[in-house]
């Protein structure tokens, strides 16, 4: 490994992230397809990088993004110099696409991303991709009705 | 190609034959699923079948916005000659919403076209354009959630599955096409057509996307429809909610969710009273059950007369059915499970049974002697109509057909083509009042379904606004004319109406009845859900205006193809001429659509008036005329379909003697 990474860097900086109350989400799934469409131009929720698990049998939904963490997992764990970036206004976490090579190792380090939900793998473009907080706009709290994603 | 996916399948069950239609061939001049399917009903179905013969198609259609964030536009059509149709068959339709149309878009199909019957249970998995014809025999008479749990289990979580259950199966003509807990293409009884294929169910799932031409301006139009529909008040704490008509008691032990599992990038309130209970104790079975419940649904719970006198005069009570929270709750979710029309048995039958035992007609023992508010007879009725044992058997052709046999017919309320009142004042809807009945009655002469679920439901919005001012020149600026919501309702008193005021009624209406089934059309094909489109009025407009070229705007946004709001009217009209032409086909005359009349002679429930016939005769002739078709006949003129381009159309009715032989003037009016 090339570079230093060092936890006390990002406790100076700003740490936005997506907050958000199941509770209110009616799964209506906006979300999932406005992310799809405002970064792979397509609406399409199998590229999307918020999912919202559902059982409709008992109206539980509960949206999941990636939770913007302090000490990131996926940041220490990516072998690629320059692939896992901070943002440096949000303090979000983002995949850089022309350096990601697909490896994976990011998502199989992340502790939340249950079925690979969090950190999604593209097949077509063989990389990796996860929420970056849309630079600071993020399109699926914009979007989102019922108010049950806040971004704080 | 945006919006679409460029493919059609086309599945005959007989052979096992798949493969897939473009849909280029048809697009963009039938925009989506309306228009395709009355395209391909055209051109495939053959004439005057049964709905039961394997020769009928069975199509589930979606359009251009199914799959992308259009708000309300995700919901899915079924087509086909209707089983419910009545007296003779019927080329109908019925929609319903969830996450299915949205999977089989992702799955990369515009739409499924089913043929033929298959020999043995079969359903169908679609999964990323790969397409199964599988064995069914193992889910074959499971209830519908079941069913979608046994499939969810076998495809995975994300795979979402439309499904008959065992009333579809055993072809009661009143069963639904059921996805989700309640989401279901109802009125024509498409149950029972999947039910003669042996279909059981459709799985799929997918994950390709639908490309779209202009996001950024998709997501602007979005943000304005839902500034246009937000709820004006706050919205009240989840718990003990008022339910429409049906109150809730404080400190119940299940949880009350609202608005939960609407469809796809829905932005509405969903329509009327949704909601979502979760752990309601059953009263009959040692059980807890979850589910989604509407308006029809509030109905089969508990549901009276509105504020009508009269129709306490018709029942005997106000309150016809009181079947509590708990117990009413297991009576829908038990219909929807076995997959029955919920809106067929609470008007077609529960009605009918309690009209005809206060009446003294006797319809047999079981059908006179039954405490209304007793979960348990409608349960067990409910049973005996699905699996067609004793008296179900008769039921399960439908309340009129059941009519034919036990009687009671003065009492039913069915209007036509088999189905039950609404949006006619004398039923479901005794709060439409005259005169807006007038534009349902034309409605339901001249549609193939009832109406007020994908037509109407905009007009009455409009003619009870609040603000007369407003409504007035809403009305005058949409149909062109204010009289199309005139006499106002708050001036006529019951059971005397002035002579001006029944001229009145009866002008105007022709115009309203016209724009809405046209625009009614380019929102079946978009589609668009009626509850929100065509958005014509708004309560958080300084004028109340809303914004009726949003179909436009939308249309323009997603597929790239730039077109205004009259030339979208047309196309609607198109669709609307189309369907007209198959259903002429198929021996479709003006007798057939004033045979809605006699039902219209019975006083309405709120004030007592019955329809004029002399009036609601020429007011047909005016509504033939403005839509450029024979006064004698009703039929499109050929001169019309030209214009909408519809040549083949024009020239095949020609061969077949169905064509007049008349002009239309300059004014496109027929002479």
């Amino acid at each position: 490994m090339t570079k230093t990474k060092r936890a006390w860097v990002f406790e100076q900086r700003k740490n936005r992230r997506i907050v958000i109350q199941p509770e209110l989400c009616s799964g209506c799934r906006t979300c999932e397809l406005v992310c799809a469409l405002y970064h792979e131009g397509e609406s399409n929720p199998s590229l999307s990088r918020i999912h919202v698990k559902r059982d409709f049998f008992e109206a539980e939904y509960i949206p999941v993004t990636c939770l913007q963490c302090k000490y990131p997992p996926c940041y220490y764990a990516c072998p690629v110099d320059g692939a896992l970036i901070i943002d440096k206004n949000t303090g979000s976490k983002v995949i850089i696409e022309e350096k990601c090579t697909g490896c994976g190792t990011c998502a199989r380090i992340c502790p939340y991303n249950e079925k690979d939900k969090i950190i999604r793998y593209n097949p077509q473009k063989t990389k990796c991709f996860k929420c970056d907080l849309c630079g600071g706009n993020p399109q699926c709290v914009k979007a989102c009705r019922w108010m049950a994603l806040k971004y704080e | 190609m945006y919006g679409w996916m460029g493919k059609i399948l086309d599945i005959n069950l007989t052979t096992g034959d798949i493969h897939a239609i473009n849909t280029e061939r048809f697009v963009p001049k039938y925009i989506g699923a309306r228009g395709i399917a009355a395209r391909i009903a055209w051109e495939s179905i053959p004439f005057g079948i049964d709905a039961f013969d394997p020769e009928n198609r069975l199509m589930f259609m979606v359009g251009p916005f199914v799959g992308t964030p259009v708000p309300n536009g995700n919901r899915s059509y079924v087509f086909g000659v209707a089983p419910q149709a009545y007296p003779k068959p019927v080329y109908s339709r019925s929609s319903f919403g969830g996450n299915w149309g949205a999977e089989l878009k992702f799955a990369g199909y515009d739409g499924i076209v089913i043929c033929g019957k298959s020999e043995n249970p079969a359903y169908l998995w679609i999964d990323d354009g790969g397409v199964e014809i599988k064995d069914a025999s193992d889910i074959w008479g499971l209830d519908t959630h079941s069913t979608q749990r046994v499939l969810m289990r076998k495809h995975g979580n994300d795979a979402r599955t439309v499904t008959i259950g065992p009333a579809g199966e055993n072809l009661v003509r009143i069963s639904v096409i059921l996805t989700e807990t309640k989401s279901s293409a109802g009125q024509g009884g498409f149950g029972a057509a999947m039910g003669s294929k042996k279909l059981k169910a459709i799985t799929v799932h997918g994950t390709k996307g639908v490309k779209i031409a202009h996001p950024r301006e998709l997501m602007k139009l979005r943000e304005e429809v839902a500034n246009l529909v937000r709820p004006k008040k706050e919205e009240p704490e989840p718990d003990h909610v008022q339910l429409g008509w049906v109150k809730f008691p404080a400190g119940t032990t299940y949880r009350i969710r609202r608005a939960h599992n609407p469809c796809v990038g829905c932005v509405s309130d969903c329509y009327a009273w949704s909601q979502f209970l979760v752990g309601v104790p059953c009263k009959v079975q040692p059980n807890t059950i979850s589910g989604q419940i509407q308006c029809q649904a509030l109905m089969m719970m508990t549901w009276g007369t509105s504020k009508s006198k009269h129709a306490a005069e018709t029942s005997g009570r106000d309150t016809w059915i009181n079947q509590g929270v708990e117990g009413g709750f297991e009576t829908v979710m038990l219909a929807n499970k076995y997959g029955l029309n919920i809106w067929e048995l609470c008007v077609g039958i529960q009605l009918w049974l309690i009209l005809c035992r206060f009446k003294g007609v006797f319809l047999g023992e079981e059908l006179n002697n039954f405490n209304q508010d007793d979960p348990e007879f409608w349960q067990s009725l409910w049973r005996k109509i699905t699996y067609r044992e004793g008296i179900g058997n008769i039921l399960a052709e439908g309340a009129v057909r059941a009519a034919d046999i036990l009687g009671g017919k003065r009492f039913l309320r069915h209007i036509a083509w088999g189905q039950s009142e609404h949006g006619a004042g004398r039923g479901a809807w005794d709060f439409f009042e005259f005169p807006k009945w007038i534009v349902g009655a034309l409605l339901w002469a001249t549609d193939n379904r009832d109406p007020f679920s994908d037509t109407g439901h905009k007009y009455a919005v409009l003619s009870s606004w609040p603000n007369i001012r407003e409504r007035l020149t809403i009305a005058k600026k949409i149909y062109e004319t204010e009289e199309a919501v005139l006499p106002l309702q708050e001036e006529i008193t019951e059971g005397d109406v002035k002579e001006d005021q029944m001229m009145q009624a009866y002008r105007g209406k022709a115009q309203a009845a016209i724009w809405h089934q046209n625009r009614g059309a380019v929102i079946g094909s978009l589609p668009l859900c009626d509850a929100v489109f065509p958005l014509i009025i708004s309560e958080h407009t300084p004028n109340g205006d809303g914004d009726k070229s949003l179909e436009s705007k939308l249309f323009a946004a997603v597929t790239g193809v730039t077109i205004t709001e009259a030339q979208l009217d047309q196309r609607g009209e198109m669709i609307f001429n189309l369907e007209r032409a198959i259903a002429i086909r198929n021996g479709r005359t003006r007798q057939d659509d004033e045979s809605i009349v006699p039902f219209f002679k019975e006083p309405d429930w709120t004030k007592g008036i019955s329809i004029d016939e002399s009036r609601f005769t020429k007011l047909l002739d005016e509504y033939y005329v403005l839509r450029g078709w024979d006064v004698q006949k009703g039929w499109p003129l050929k001169q019309k379909l030209y214009q909408l381009d519809l040549k083949d159309v024009a020239d095949s009715l020609e061969e077949m003697n169905h064509l007049p032989a008349q002009t239309i003037d300059r004014r496109g009016l027929a002479r």
